[in-house]
């Protein structure tokens, strides 16, 4: 099943002043046409590496080992050139961050920003665009993103504006660019709830009137709930638990997936503890083991045998012994 | 929230403001007045001993400044906040309570000296108070057996700790000089969701260990339901709900509350429910309720005059939709 991103035995090395830390292992997901994919993990699951390394942004300590493919509409991103990376960034893929501050201009006027993005997609597409065409078009985008006051907002600085706001400005420019994937990295971890709920509301618009996919990249399964089609749950670098977002929070499978969506508090204090994940998270657990046994409730000796293998299960892949005993080669 | 015999932290008509703007010396020689906000306006409220009482709002709705002031971190301009029938003052001034009264903050890796060890971090509130070297040595230890970590931590520096850890070892913190009311300040937003739940089960255990009496301050209506007894929905400087979680949050009556929790993401897939708009600068506050340019039930009476916060079925409501004719 050929998707609109196809990503292969995706692998990521940083290098650190002390070792080599591996951020990403044999990652393999696929995105299809006007689907929201989730990533969901904690710090450390490789969840941010996988979007930068999709959009080629990854820092410069950052190694990408062979053999691993990201195939965009059957091109493979990682063998191209620059030039031809700048070609798919903004209409073919186009990412939002957590801080919408370090993205936009700050010396630039809202106007002109998203007017650039605008010439962008028409100079790619050949569509002749005349000044007043722009003025206008940079109107109307922003009042689909619910920026109400638009004509005044267009003339303000980023600093002027709140942080809802300046993230429905990058969506605006996204919307500007007509990109067919849209990576959201963290995009409502620094707002409000309330402002949060705005923003996903308007996402979940976006993609059904212009059926672009979206990877959303987030911590909080609740979040990925209320958006996504797929959740893929990562751990250590590696997916641990794949598959229709329904199926794995009602029926989540990994002992991980379980104990994230258990230590969600769901009851009072009076009612007795919480039922938390033991332990934390370390790179010292990550190697040729399964990276989670160290705080799973289920460990027994065979999960140190090797990496467990993805398992199927009807539409779900997880990544257990207790799925069949199976390891990566 | 009549006077209880059993009350630890009172709160009465605390007003906290900030000057805003500049005031070159134009302004000065103009006399002009400065321009200021009330972060804190006129917010009374009582925690019983051994309860949890959560503040719940959003940012810039002046719950940590509440939290600061609880804890004399902040001068009072206005009103009066007296613990065990004692006032609390502001730590610069002379005879301030000192110890008895603790805050935990959002972020551990900004309260912690990343240079000094976790057993100097920890010995910190207790260090001018003239002990000998090993009763400090010995009430760190005790400290950090509290909340769950080894005495090999001892001599780590801070910035080798994990987020939870450093979340413990900011508990052990406050602690050590054995307080009785511990704000809590957004504890577990920074840390990792599968770290929370350790981080929540260990604050209800030393609560009930210790009797100790906490002021949760959040954001999250999930961490807000486990842990409280009591809650003050916030929004703009003032309570507009108080009462008990059970009906906070399960029967919401302020707009602004019920608007807070259906924003939240739930686990079963179910769009979360947005309000239009955001809320207003502090600096041009509306006249009347400070939620109705953002209500879907606003009158027109709300536009002319602030509704106070009256009792009604076991609650403080502040909204004109249950002021009794």
């Amino acid at each position: 099943m050929a998707g609109i991103l196809d990503v292969e035995n995706l692998s990521v090395d940083y290098a650190t002043p002390s070792s080599v830390v591996h951020a990403l292992r044999n990652v393999s997901l696929t995105v299809n046409e006007g689907e929201v994919l989730s990533l969901v993990g904690e710090s450390g699951s490789g969840k941010s590496t996988f979007a930068l390394a999709v959009s080629r942004l990854l820092p410069p300590n950052a190694t990408l080992l062979k053999g691993g493919r990201v195939l965009f509409r059957g091109e493979d991103l990682m063998r191209l050139k620059k030039p031809q990376i700048r070609q798919v960034r903004g209409t073919g893929i186009f990412m939002i961050f957590q801080n919408v501050f370090l993205s936009l201009n700050p010396l630039m006027k809202i106007k002109r920003q998203v007017t650039e993005a605008i010439n962008v997609r028409s100079k790619r597409a050949a569509e002749k665009l005349d000044k007043r065409g722009e003025e206008s078009e940079v109107a109307s985008i922003l009042k689909s993103v619910r920026i109400g006051d638009a004509e005044d907002v267009m003339e303000r600085y980023p600093h002027q504006l709140s942080g809802g706001q300046n993230q429905r400005i990058m969506l605006a420019m996204a919307l500007a660019e007509k990109p067919s994937l849209l990576i959201a990295d963290e995009p409502t971890t620094a707002l409000d709830v309330t402002t949060q709920a705005q923003v996903l509301l308007l996402l979940k618009e976006i993609r059904e009137k212009s059926k672009m996919s979206i990877i959303y990249v987030t911590h909080d399964l609740a979040v990925a709930a209320s958006i996504s089609d797929r959740i893929a749950v990562l751990y250590g670098g590696m997916v641990q638990e794949v598959g229709p977002a329904r199926q794995i929070l009602s029926d989540p499978k990994h002992p991980y997936t379980i104990g994230l969506i258990k230590s969600i508090p769901s009851k009072a204090k009076n009612e007795g503890p919480l039922e938390a994940i033991k332990g934390a998270f370390s790179w010292d657990d990550v190697g040729e083991v399964c990276a989670f046994a160290p705080r799973c409730p289920l460990a027994r000796d065979a999960c140190s045998k090797g990496i467990p293998a993805l398992n199927q299960l009807d539409k779900t892949q997880i990544r257990c012994i207790n799925y069949g005993e199976r390891y990566e080669q | 929230m009549s006077s209880n015999s059993k009350s630890s932290l009172q709160i009465e008509n605390v007003v906290k403001k900030f000057d805003v703007g500049e005031q070159g010396i134009w302004e000065r020689l103009r006399r002009e007045k400065r321009r200021h906000i009330r972060a804190v306006d006129d917010v009374t409220l009582e925690v019983a001993k051994g309860e949890t009482l959560v503040v719940l709002g959003e940012s810039g709705c002046g719950k940590t400044t509440l939290g600061r002031l609880i804890v004399g971190l902040e001068k009072l301009d206005g009103g009066r906040i007296s613990y065990e029938g004692s006032e609390v003052k502001y730590v610069r001034d002379r005879g301030a309570v000192r110890g008895r009264l603790q805050m935990v903050f959002q972020d551990p890796s900004s309260s912690l000296n990343p240079y000094l060890s976790v057993s100097t971090c920890v010995a910190e509130p207790i260090s001018k108070m003239g002990l000998r070297k090993q009763e400090v040595a010995a009430k760190v230890s005790d400290a950090l057996k509290l909340v769950g970590m080894e005495f090999l931590f001892m001599a780590r520096r801070t910035s080798d700790l994990s987020g939870g850890q450093k979340q413990r070892a900011a508990i052990a913190r406050a602690l050590i000089s054995d307080p009785s009311v511990i704000v809590l300040d957004e504890p577990t937003s920074s840390i990792d969701v599968s770290i929370q739940a350790q981080i929540l089960n260990l604050l209800v255990e030393l609560q009930s260990l210790r009797d100790l009496t906490y002021v949760l301050i959040t954001h999250d209506p999930n961490v807000a339901k486990f842990m409280a007894d009591k809650i003050a929905v916030m929004y703009l400087g003032k309570i507009v709900e108080y009462g008990l979680p059970g009906d906070v949050l399960k029967n919401p009556k302020h707009p602004y509350t019920q608007a807070l929790l259906a924003s939240a993401p739930k686990l079963d897939g179910s769009s979360p429910e947005a309000i239009g708009g955001e809320p207003p600068s502090l600096i041009n506050l509306p006249k009347g309720c400070r939620f109705e340019p953002r209500c879907p039930h606003a009158m027109p009476k709300c536009r002319e005059r602030e509704p106070s916060l009256l009792s009604r079925d076991n609650e403080l409501v502040a909204c004109y939709l249950y002021e009794e004719n």
